[in-house]
C-alpha cells in the first residue's frame, strides 16, 4: 500500500476527451463564422479587421497543447 | 482463496482494461510500470491468480521464465549487490504456493471465491482481507485523481475561454476607435 501512486498520466479520461473536443468543434466553429464575416466584408478595412480576429483566434493555444508545448521547452 | 476464472478464450489480459493499466514490470528494473513497487506487487499478483486459477501449473511456469530474466537483468544492473536466488525465488514463485488449490465443488467455489470488481469492471480474486482492503483503497485513489483531472481540465478550459473573450474585446475595441473617429 505504501508508496503506491496512481497512474495519473495514462488515464485519459473519456469526459475529458469528450470537453476537449466539444471545446475544439466549438472554436473551429468560431473561427469559420467570422472567416465568414471576412468573406462576406463590403469593404477592405472590416475584411481586414475580421481576417486579423481570425488570425487571433488561430494562434490560440489549446489548453492541452500549451502544457505540451511547455514540457517540451523544458 | 482461489477465483473462478472464465474459460481461456473469454480470458482478459492481466487486471487489465482499455482504461485500466496492467500492473507489468519495467525492465531492466523489475518494479511495476503502475505502482513502481517491486514487481510481483500485489495487484499484479492478484491478476495473475485470477487469470492462472484454473492453471496453476502454468502459472509457474510463466513465473519462473519472469524469475529467469529478472536474475538476468538484476544480475546485470547491479553483479555484486543483487538479489539472491532465494529472495527472487521468494519475490516470483513462493507466494503461489501459499493457497489452497481451488475447490472443485460447485457451491464450495462460489463460496470461497472472493471476488472483487475493479474499477473498469474486470474482477478479481482476492484473497485476504488485507489484500481486499489495499484493493479498494487503490480503487478510491485513482478515483480521487480521476476527479482532480476533469477539475483541472474545466479550468483549463475556462483560461481558454477567458483568452478567447479578451481576444474579441480586442476586435471589439478596434472597432470602437473606429467608430469614435
Amino acid at each position: 500500500m505504501s508508496g503506491w501512486e496512481p497512474d495519473v498520466s495514462m488515464s485519459a479520461d473519456e469526459h475529458i476527451r469528450a470537453m476537449r473536443e466539444a471545446l475544439v468543434a466549438e472554436h473551429e466553429s468560431r473561427i469559420a463564422e467570422v472567416q465568414r464575416w471576412a468573406d462576406e466584408a463590403s469593404d477592405d478595412w472590416h475584411r481586414r479587421w475580421h481576417l486579423d480576429h481570425v488570425a487571433r483566434l488561430r494562434a490560440m493555444r489549446y489548453p492541452w497543447q500549451a502544457d505540451r508545448e511547455a514540457e517540451a521547452a523544458a | 482463496m482461489w477465483a473462478v476464472a472464465p474459460p481461456a478464450h473469454e480470458r482478459r489480459p492481466l487486471v487489465t482494461s482499455p482504461r485500466v493499466r496492467p500492473h507489468l514490470p519495467a525492465r531492466p528494473l523489475w518494479r511495476c510500470r503502475v505502482c513502481a513497487a517491486s514487481w510481483l506487487c500485489s495487484p499484479a499478483r492478484l491478476a495473475l491468480r485470477y487469470e492462472y486459477a484454473e492453471d496453476p501449473v502454468a502459472l509457474a511456469i510463466y513465473l519462473n521464465l519472469q524469475l529467469f530474466d529478472a536474475a538476468a537483468d538484476l544480475h546485470r544492473l547491479n553483479p555484486h549487490g543483487g538479489p539472491d536466488p532465494k529472495t527472487l525465488f521468494e519475490r516470483f514463485l513462493a507466494w503461489t504456493h501459499r493457497h489452497s488449490p481451488p475447490s472443485r465443488s460447485g457451491e464450495a467455489r462460489i463460496r470461497s471465491a472472493c471476488m472483487v470488481s475493479v474499477a473498469a469492471g474486470i474482477v478479481c480474486a482476492v484473497t485476504t482481507p488485507q489484500e481486499r482492503d489495499e484493493f479498494e483503497r487503490m480503487r478510491l485513489v485513482e478515483q480521487i485523481e480521476k476527479d482532480r483531472q476533469i477539475i483541472a481540465s474545466y479550468e483549463e478550459n475556462m483560461m481558454f475561454y477567458r483568452i478567447r473573450i479578451e481576444e474579441n474585446r480586442y476586435a471589439l475595441g478596434r472597432l470602437d476607435e473606429r467608430l469614435g473617429a
